[in-house]
């Protein structure tokens, strides 16, 4: 009795984003490679939100993690190696209106990259850092990274590794100004979804390394995570993770933890035997970078424009004079 | 902080504090994090506890039951709205069927939404400018809607349309750039040839513009073939009175054109022959430039819309104009009546002394059906009040003969509290059997305009309802309720008697013609749940839109108890009152919460008034016709009466049967009996240990067999279905890291779900060696193999032994 009105037939207000709309190039990542799980993660958390397509960066350093901005159907930039965050950081504070997304390696973050990776934990801006951990170099062929278990033979360690390896998660809780930290595994997709998308809102810098297998040149390296579950501990609290009942069926180890408890924080992440996934820490209290050096002048293409404009005009023709 | 520093800081850092400001504004102050959206309007229901105290609850009682019978005022229901309209009033689409388009044939009348539709259909660029290109239009039907559904003229649609598309191209394409591909295409859109026809806004004025111009169309269609010749008549006769009167044409005919030089014969030739053709008859060429001037009458009426639609505006019958179409029905008669004779002058037939006197006498009598066709109907507006003072006098109209289309317009149903007799009027209408009937509020014109169109095409009379209320919650959902509760229901009748009752019978769909009052299913929030709600829009549903009701309303205490109330749409249904119950209805506030209100007798009365008179009109359509229903039930009781006869005899014959069966069997079982134990065997064994033992009692399965089918049968069947589904493929699809690893083995086998995550999209696509080595080869071992679907694939033994690991 009433009819329809047009914006009812063509609901044409809003578009509504596809996980196509934002899937660029098929992944060339060697099949069963761990990077496809976070990438459809990312994809999805995008569409979920709704978020539009060219309000998205995803920088990357160097890596097979690296490649990822070229799987996204966003704006991108592969940066140099270890060099993501700073550039990350450059495009958030010149355009804070811009959604942005770092994927690095370890060993492009751990290593060559770590000065910067202590330091944008302590300036604390408004994005997400996804470190994707395969305890190896994978795209130049297996060398050890700071993460490669003591003993594993690579390329640069024939005998293998002599160090005990690097544990980031102590690491980042050991930086002042840290706001969120996170262990995820790429392959529970539901909770590696789930922990994005909190980083995602999030105000601050929200720290996620992501344990991902490497099927070429680590492939048994998860093998005690993978065959065990019980070896995974899942953090769940009412601040934190809600972890489902089939998730709960699977992996039975779960303790409840307040991520506002950064000692309690620490002890998980110094654990050896499990592994701990979930959100660790959390503050949203502390201040961030891009709130405390806001730019006068945001480069929006608004202001651009108005820019151009005036410059234009100095080069404007006085017909008296002419 | 800025505020305070701002009053002794330099200029331009002021200035730059001000920019700074004007971002902020701009720009979301935290854009990383989404706000969650603005919660739009909904249907909630607060939980309810009744009150356990019996003093209260009979107290509560009482004073309910003494509202209903009017010995208590209601606690009157502002702000309230039916649920359904609340939805439609405080939610964010607005609902505008107005500016109507008329397209340049008249059965094109188009609502914007679907003039908006054809457009896009016919103009949408390719696939990828599309839905931009989309977008726009239907920004533009969003203007139309917005400022131009009021308009008091017509306007023409091309100009219209391309006004709005020129604004918003100047409007985007500043934004854009004029390269975008969408703004090329609406460039080109706006340059292109649009669907020629008007548009007719809203409003008291819309009958009496939008009707004359579809019937001036429709009109000029129709004359146009009936009098096929006309243009060639036209030319011969104007030609014929050239050859009369113009020497250079004679003289043309005459001789092939001649050179620069003067040639004296041939001028003394023409002179000669134009006095020839002056004496040729004085009294034919008079004759012939009547007709001429008859013709051309008929060529500038039939030129364009717009003129037929003058010359019409004669057959508008108003009281200071009843001699006018008189008058311009002579006209017609009169060009008619040239039509012919020019006919015969064509042919030079015309003789004065045969037609003469029969073309003087020239009359609404000779002309033939068709020709008769032609002269208008005249076309009587009149509102709703005049129609009332005046009711026999239209009825009087309808009844005689005489072709008169009445087009009545209410602004409103009501009349103080009684409902106006509008309704009536067209039921009345109706039960004439011979007139055209066509009811409904301006904001369903669109859907029964073909039956407006036909009902103006037609000989006889024609009766036309229009309702266009004026604003009150928005004027169309206000009609649309009117239809929807049957106040006003949408329907129309024709009069042409060769049809059977119910084909001639239309009631609009929109209104829902089956249910007995037009249903919504809605959706409720209790607490965090949400259930669905189907509700009727009743009568009393529209009079709560009535600001004089308002004190028949009662808005139930949220703790009541309920067991004593009635949905008011049950209650008129039901058949005995024995179980007096007080009816309610649902309504909104402003807020979406659910209210319970109570009516009282007045409305229930009125409510039951309305349901009668709408099942009437069900009947006459054919829905639901008790006479139809009753029939079937008496068939039915007949055909079933027959067959219990029939059972009857059939069980007394088989009955018979077995009896005389049972009687045999038993004597044959005695005898087989006495015979065993007398045979040489059972005295040999002596003690009888293993005597055979008589067969079981047979009759009894013979009796037990036609009633019972076997039902262990079915049992099997299940059985197996139930172990087919266990051995089907299968992928925990949440598990899945989109590692590709499947698709990469059989893309068309495997497949992603919406979130990127596979499953099995078509087991026989691919073979069970490939499921098997997807399952193998899946890093997080979610692929199940199952059981083979193709039994003759080669090495299967060796696949099933290692699918084997993975479905458990």
């Amino acid at each position: 009795m009433f009819g329809v009105s047009i914006d009812n037939i063509l609901n044409l207000d809003q578009k509504y984003y596809t996980m196509e709309d934002y899937q660029s190039d098929i992944p060339r990542w060697c099949p069963g490679c761990g990077d496809n799980g976070i990438l459809a993660a990312a994809q999805r958390l995008l569409r979920e939100e709704q978020i539009a397509p060219e309000k998205t960066v995803f920088v990357s350093g160097i890596g097979c993690s690296s490649r990822f901005p070229h799987y996204m159907n966003t704006y991108g930039f592969h940066g140099l190696h270890g060099r993501a965050l700073p550039i990350a950081e450059g495009i958030k504070i010149r355009r804070p209106d811009l959604h942005v997304f770092v994927n690095m390696g370890d060993g492009d973050c751990f290593s060559i990259g770590s000065a910067h990776w202590i330091h944008a934990l302590r300036y604390n801006m408004n994005m997400v850092a996804m470190v994707h951990d395969n305890n190896i170099y994978g795209l130049t062929k297996k060398q050890a990274s700071p993460t490669t278990p003591k003993g594993l033979k690579s390329n640069t360690t024939p005998k293998g590794a002599i160090l005990n390896p690097l544990y980031p998660l102590c690491t980042t809780l050991g930086v002042s100004n840290v706001s969120f930290v996170a262990n995820a595994v790429e392959w529970i997709p539901e909770l590696l979804y789930d922990i994005i998308r909190q980083g995602f809102h999030h105000k601050g810098l929200a720290f996620i390394r992501i344990l991902q297998r490497c099927p070429h040149y680590t492939p048994h390296v998860f093998d005690p995570l993978l065959n065990e579950p019980d070896n995974i501990l899942l953090l769940s609290h009412e601040n934190g993770m809600h972890i489902s009942d089939p998730i709960k069926k699977m992996y039975k180890n779960v303790e409840e933890h307040d991520p506002s408890n950064m000692h309690k924080a620490r002890e998980y992440a110094a654990m050896t035997d499990r592994i701990p996934v979930g959100i660790l820490y959390r503050n949203e209290n502390i201040p961030t970078y891009d709130d405390l050096r806001k730019p006068e002048k945001p480069n929006t293409p608004e202001v651009i424009h108005a820019a151009l404009e005036q410059e234009f005009d100095k080069f404007g023709i006085n017909p008296k004079t002419a | 902080m800025e505020k305070k520093t701002s009053g002794d800081a330099p200029a331009p850092q002021r200035e730059a504090e001000q920019l700074l400001n004007e971002l902020d504004r701009l720009l979301p102050s935290n854009p990383t994090k989404v706000a969650p959206p603005a919660e739009t309007y909904h249907l909630w229901q607060a939980s309810q506890t009744p009150v356990d105290d019996d003093t209260t609850i009979r107290r509560l009682k009482k004073q309910h039951l003494a509202f209903y019978v009017g010995q208590h005022k209601g606690q009157g229901a502002e702000g309230l709205l039916p649920p359904a309209l609340a939805l439609m009033q405080h939610g964010q689409t607005v609902y505008a069927p107005f500016p109507l388009f008329l397209g340049e044939t008249p059965d094109r009348l188009l609502t914007p939404e679907a003039l908006i539709h054809t457009l896009i259909n016919t103009a949408a660029p390719d696939d990828d400018q599309r839905e931009m290109f989309t977008r726009y239009l239907a920004a533009i039907g969003r203007r139309l809607t917005k400022d131009f559904r009021h308009i008091s003229e017509p306007l023409e649609a091309p100009e219209l349309i391309r006004k709005l598309a020129g604004e918003l191209l100047k409007q985007h394409g500043s934004r854009n750039g004029d390269n975008h591909p969408a703004i090329q295409a609406l460039d080109a859109f706006s340059r292109s040839d649009l669907p020629g026809g008007t548009f007719f806004g809203f409003g008291p004025h819309t009958p009496r513009q939008l009707i004359p111009a579809a019937h001036a169309a429709q009109w000029r269609q129709q004359v146009r073939q009936a009098l096929d010749r006309l243009e060639e008549l036209t030319l011969a006769v104007n030609g014929l009175i050239e050859n009369a009167t113009s020497p250079e044409l004679l003289s043309q005919e005459a001789d092939p054109p001649f050179g620069d030089s003067i040639d004296f014969g041939k001028l003394d030739e023409i002179v000669r022959s134009v006095k020839r053709g002056a004496s040729l008859s004085a009294q034919r060429l008079e004759r012939l430039t009547i007709i001429a001037e008859s013709l051309n009458r008929w060529h500038h009426i039939l030129e364009s819309d717009a003129h037929t639609r003058d010359f019409l505006s004669r057959f508008i019958a108003t009281d200071t104009r009843a001699n006018a179409t008189h008058d311009a029905q002579d006209e017609i008669i009169r060009l008619i009546r040239d039509y012919h004779m020019a006919e015969l002058e064509v042919k030079h037939q015309f003789d004065d002394a045969i037609h003469g006197d029969l073309f003087r006498h020239f009359s609404l009598h000779m002309l033939s059906d068709t020709e008769a066709r032609l002269i208008p109907p005249t076309l009587l507006f009149i509102d709703a009040e005049q129609a009332a003072e005046h009711q026999e006098a239209l009825i009087t109209r309808l009844l005689s003969g005489e072709k008169v289309k009445i087009i009545v317009l209410a602004h409103t149903l009501f009349k103080d509290k009684q409902l106006l007799p509008l309704y009536a009027w067209a039921r009345m209408a109706v039960s004439l059997n011979r007139v055209s009937v066509v009811q409904a509020p301006l904001s369903d014109l669109a859907d029964v305009w073909p039956r407006v169109l036909e009902a103006l095409a037609e000989d006889g009379a024609a009766f036309f309802s229009f309702y266009a209320p004026a604003s009150r919650v928005n004027e169309f959902l206000y009609s649309g309720s009117a239809a929807g509760a049957r106040f006003f229901p949408v329907y129309a009748f024709s009069g042409n008697r060769d049809k059977a009752l119910c084909d001639r019978f239309y009631i609009s769909d929109t209104i829902q013609p089956r249910n007995a009052w037009h249903t919504h299913t809605l959706t409720v929030r209790h607490d965090s749940e949400e259930t669905t709600l189907s509700c009727s829009f009743t009568a009393a549903d529209f009079l709560l839109l009535h600001p004089d009701f308002t004190n028949h309303f009662y808005r139930l205490e949220a703790d009541s108890p309920r067991d004593h109330l009635i949905p008011l749409a049950e209650f008129v249904q039901q058949e005995d009152d024995t179980e007096a119950r007080i009816p309610y209805i649902l309504s909104a506030d402003a807020d979406g919460a659910l209210h319970t209100l109570l009516v009282d007798d007045f409305i229930a009365r009125h409510t039951l008034a309305i349901h009668k008179d709408w099942r009437l009109l069900q009947e006459w359509a054919g829905i639901d016709n008790s006479y139809v229903a009753r029939a079937l039930r008496e068939t039915r009781a007949r055909i079933e009466a027959d067959a219990r006869e029939e059972i009857e005899q059939l069980k007394q014959h088989y009955e018979a049967r077995l009896r005389e069966d049972r009687a045999q069997l038993t004597e044959e079982i005695i005898s087989n009996l006495a015979a065993g134990l007398l045979s040489d065997e059972m005295i040999r064994v002596g003690s009888g240990m293993t005597a055979p033992v008589a067969p079981p009692p047979e009759e009894k399965t013979e009796a037990d067999t036609p009633a019972e089918p076997d039902p262990p049968v079915t049992d099997e069947k299940e059985e197996e279905e139930e172990t087919l589904a266990l051995e089907e493929a299968y992928i925990d699809t949440p598990l899945c890291t989109s590692c590709n690893e499947c698709r990469n083995i059989n893309s068309q086998m495997f497949a992603y779900d919406a979130n990127k995550q596979a499953y099995i999209a078509d087991v026989h696509a691919g073979t069970f060696k490939e499921l098997v080595m997807a399952a193998e080869n899946c890093p997080v071992k979610i692929i199940h193999p199952g059981k083979p679907v193709n039994p003759d694939e080669p090495g299967l033994e060796e696949l099933i032994k290692r699918a084997e690991k993975y479905n458990g």
